[in-house]
C-alpha cells in the first residue's frame, strides 16, 4: 500500500517497468507519475515503446517487471476490465453494431449501473462532447471528428482515474486536428480527469501537455514541461525530435570556474529559461571549439571538463540574420543563403557556412525587411545564452 | 462506366443462356402435362401432385432435411471455433493449419466418398443416418469456415479490447461484441452449408443405404427405371429451395458489408 498523501497527489505511479517481446526489450526500466488532473504526453518516434507502455497501463499487456500504482493498488497484473482507467483508441474502435447511446452506455452496463442513472450519465457525456440528441445514430453515419467525440464520451462516462489516448488525432485530417486539439484541451479542463496522451507529433505534445515525457528506444530520456523540454533538451535526440535544431559537434576548450548568477542572464533566452525551470541549478560559462564555427561561447548546467566532446544545439529562431558585419551579439559567423522558404508569417533560410555545413535559420517575416535571396552573403549572430550544450 | 453493347452484349447473353438453358428446360418440362418429356401437351401440376403423394419421396426428403440441419449445425459450431482459434491466437505455421481446414473443398469428392464408405465399413454396428450426418459435417465444415474466416479477418481485434477496457470480461466481450458482428457470417455460412448438404449426391450415394436414402440419391434411383417427369418436378423443387437458401445467405453477407 502507498501512503494516503501519495494517493491524493497522483493518478498513476509507474515504477521501473520493463517488457520484452520475444527477447527484444521494448520498454526498459521506465519510471514516472502523473499528477491528478494533469495532461501528460508520452512523446516519441514509432517503435520507441510508447504504445506498449500505454497498453501496460491499460491492462492489455503485463510488464515483466515493475509496478503500476493506481488508487493505492499495484495493478501491474490486473486485467484491463478491473482497472479504473479507460482508453481512446487510435481508430476509435467504436462498436459498429451499437448506436451512439449504447456505445457510450457500454461501460456503465458492464458495471450494472441502474437505468435512470445510466441514462442521465450517457446523456451528459454526449452533451459534453457536443453530440446531444444524436444517441440514436450508428457509428458508420458519423464523420471522423464525431467518431472521435463518441470515443471520448464512451471513456469519460465511466469517470476513470486516468484517460489513456493512443494517437487520437492520427486518423483525422490536418485542419480538423487543430480544432480537435483545442476541444480536447478544453474538455480536459472541464472534466478534470488526468490524461495520458501518446503521440509522435511534437507539436501536439507541446501544445497540449502540462508535462511531456520523451521516449527513445524503450526508455524515457527526459521529463519536463513543454518549455523545459524545448529550451533545455538533455540530449541531441530530444533537441532534434522536439522542434528543429542545428546540432554541431564541438570540444570544450575553456570552463569558467565562477558560477553565473541567474539574474545576470538575458531574460527569455534558452539558458535563462532552463535555469528558471530547473530551479536555479548552477550555471557555468564555457568556451567551445566547434567544428566549422570556431570558438563559441555558451552556458552549461553540466560539469564539463576541458577537452570533452559535446554537441551544441542552436534553435533556428534564435539565430539572427543580418547583412552588416557589426557584431551585436557574442557569436558571429558568415554564411551564404542556399534556399529561402517563404511561409507567410515566417521565412526559413537554409544557409551554408564557408566549410559547407548547412544551418537552418528562422526569421519573422516583415515587409519592411529585405528578404534574402539565394546566393546572398549574410551574417549569423546569436547570444551565448541561446546555445545549449549537450554533454 | 459504359454499358455493354453489340457483340459484347450478345456473347454475354449467349454465355448465360448456355449455363441456364438445361435448367430452364427442366423447369419448363416439370409443368408438362405429357408423360413423355419430348412432347409438350400443355401446362399441368400433375407431376407435383404425384410427387407429394409419393411416400418414398417423402421419407427421402425427411432424411435430407434431418441430415442437412444436423450436419450444418455441427459444422457451423466447429468451423466458428476453428476460425476463432486460428485468428485470435498465435499459431506456428498458421497457413498450414488453415490449409487443413479448407482442403476438403478441393479434394475430389469421389475420393472423400470412397473414403467414408471404407471407414464406415470398419464400424461393426449400423449407424444409419448418423453416417450421413458425419460425412456431411465434413463436407460442410470448410465452406462455413471460409465464410466465417473472411468476416473475422475484417473485424478489428481492438473492438474486443475496447469492450474489456470498458469493464467486460473476455467472455462478455465475445458475447456482446464479436458474436453479434459475426452473426451474419455464421447464419449465412450455415444456410450455404445446408444448401450444399441438400444437393449433395456423391458422398450421400456412397454412404447411404436403403434405409437412409436422401433426395438426390432417390432422384437418381428414379432415373434408373424410367425418365419420369416426376423427376423434373422433384429436381425443380429441390432447385428452388436451394436457391432460396443461397439467396438468404447472400443477403446476410451483403448486410455485413455495411458494418
Amino acid at each position: 500500500m502507498v501512503s494516503e498523501g501519495m494517493d491524493e497527489q497522483y493518478s498513476v505511479e509507474i515504477k521501473d517497468i520493463s517488457k520484452d517481446f520475444h527477447g527484444n526489450p521494448v520498454v526498459r526500466g521506465v519510471d514516472f507519475d502523473i499528477r491528478k488532473g494533469e495532461f501528460f504526453a508520452l512523446l516519441g518516434p514509432s517503435g520507441c515503446g510508447k504504445t506498449t507502455l500505454l497498453r501496460m497501463i491499460a491492462g492489455f499487456e503485463f510488464p515483466d517487471k515493475g509496478s503500476v500504482w493506481i488508487r493505492g493498488r499495484d495493478v501491474a497484473n490486473v486485467p484491463a476490465n478491473e482497472r479504473p482507467v479507460n482508453m481512446v483508441f487510435q481508430q476509435y474502435a467504436l462498436f459498429p453494431h451499437l448506436s451512439l447511446f449504447e456505445n457510450v452506455a457500454f461501460g456503465l452496463r458492464m458495471r450494472k449501473t441502474p437505468e435512470p442513472e445510466l441514462r442521465e450519465r450517457v446523456e451528459n457525456a454526449l452533451g459534453v462532447v457536443q453530440l446531444k440528441d444524436m444517441g440514436a445514430r450508428m457509428p458508420a453515419q458519423l464523420s471522423g471528428g464525431q467518431q472521435q467525440r463518441v470515443a471520448l464520451a464512451r471513456a469519460i462516462v465511466n469517470r476513470p482515474e486516468l484517460l489513456l489516448l493512443d494517437e487520437p488525432m492520427a486518423a483525422l485530417d490536418e485542419k480538423l486536428r487543430e480544432d480537435m486539439r483545442e476541444e480536447l484541451k478544453a474538455l480536459q479542463h472541464k472534466i478534470g480527469i488526468s490524461f495520458l496522451y501518446v503521440t509522435h507529433d511534437q507539436e501536439e505534445a507541446l501544445e497540449l501537455a502540462d508535462r511531456i515525457a520523451v521516449m527513445e528506444k524503450g526508455r524515457i530520456v527526459q521529463i519536463g514541461t513543454p518549455q523545459e523540454i524545448y529550451e533545455s533538451p538533455r540530449s541531441a535526440f530530444v533537441a532534434d525530435f522536439v522542434g528543429v535544431s542545428n546540432l554541431l559537434k564541438g570540444k570544450v576548450s575553456e570552463v569558467e570556474h565562477l558560477l553565473v548568477e541567474a539574474s545576470s542572464l538575458e531574460p527569455g533566452t534558452a539558458a535563462a529559461t532552463a535555469v528558471a525551470c530547473a530551479e536555479s541549478k548552477p550555471l557555468r560559462r564555457v568556451w567551445l571549439e566547434v567544428e566549422h564555427l570556431g570558438r563559441v561561447e555558451a552556458f552549461s548546467m553540466d560539469a564539463l571538463s576541458q577537452g570533452q566532446e559535446v554537441t551544441l544545439s542552436l534553435r533556428p529562431e534564435r539565430i539572427h540574420l543580418s547583412t552588416s558585419q557589426v557584431s551585436e551579439l557574442e557569436n558571429r559567423v558568415s554564411a551564404i543563403v542556399q534556399r529561402t522558404i517563404f511561409l507567410g508569417a515566417d521565412i526559413h533560410y537554409h544557409v551554408r557556412l564557408a566549410n559547407g555545413t548547412l544551418l537552418r535559420v528562422q526569421t519573422i517575416y516583415s515587409p519592411i525587411r529585405k528578404v534574402r535571396k539565394e546566393g546572398d552573403r549574410v551574417y549569423l549572430q546569436w547570444r551565448s545564452e541561446d546555445a545549449t550544450v549537450l554533454a | 462506366m459504359k454499358k455493354p453493347t453489340g457483340a459484347l452484349l450478345l456473347s454475354s447473353l449467349a454465355t448465360l443462356a448456355f449455363i441456364y438453358l438445361p435448367l430452364l428446360v427442366l423447369i419448363v418440362f416439370s409443368f408438362n402435362a405429357s408423360k413423355f418429356n419430348a412432347r409438350w401437351e400443355g401446362l399441368s401440376l400433375r407431376w407435383y401432385v404425384q410427387m407429394l403423394g409419393n411416400s418414398d419421396m417423402r421419407s427421402a426428403t425427411l432424411n435430407s432435411l434431418v441430415v442437412g440441419v444436423i450436419s450444418s449445425a455441427l459444422a457451423t459450431a466447429l468451423a466458428a471455433m476453428g476460425a476463432l482459434a486460428l485468428e485470435r491466437f498465435h499459431w506456428k505455421r498458421k497457413s498450414l493449419w488453415e490449409a487443413f481446414f479448407f482442403l476438403p473443398v478441393v479434394i475430389p469428392e469421389l475420393m472423400m466418398a470412397v473414403g467414408f464408405l471404407l471407414l464406415f465399413n470398419l464400424v461393426p454396428s449400423d449407424l444409419g443416418l448418423t453416417k450421413l450426418v458425419l460425412a456431411h459435417t465434413t463436407l460442410n465444415l470448410p465452406i462455413i469456415w471460409l465464410i466465417i474466416r473472411a468476416r473475422l479477418k475484417k473485424l478489428d481485434p481492438r473492438l474486443e479490447e475496447a469492450a474489456m477496457d470498458l469493464g467486460a470480461t473476455r467472455a462478455m466481450a465475445f458475447y456482446k461484441v464479436t458474436l453479434p458482428l459475426l452473426a451474419p457470417a455464421i447464419v449465412g455460412g450455415a444456410l450455404m452449408a445446408f444448401a450444399v448438404s441438400l444437393d449433395d449426391f456423391f458422398i450421400s450415394f456412397f454412404v447411404s443405404d436403403s434405409a437412409s436414402v436422401t433426395l438426390p440419391v432417390y432422384i437418381y434411383s428414379l432415373l434408373r427405371f424410367n425418365l419420369s417427369p416426376e423427376v423434373n418436378a422433384l429436381s425443380t423443387a429441390l432447385f428452388v429451395v436451394s436457391m432460396l437458401l443461397v439467396a438468404v445467405a447472400f443477403l446476410l453477407q451483403g448486410k455485413e458489408a455495411h458494418v
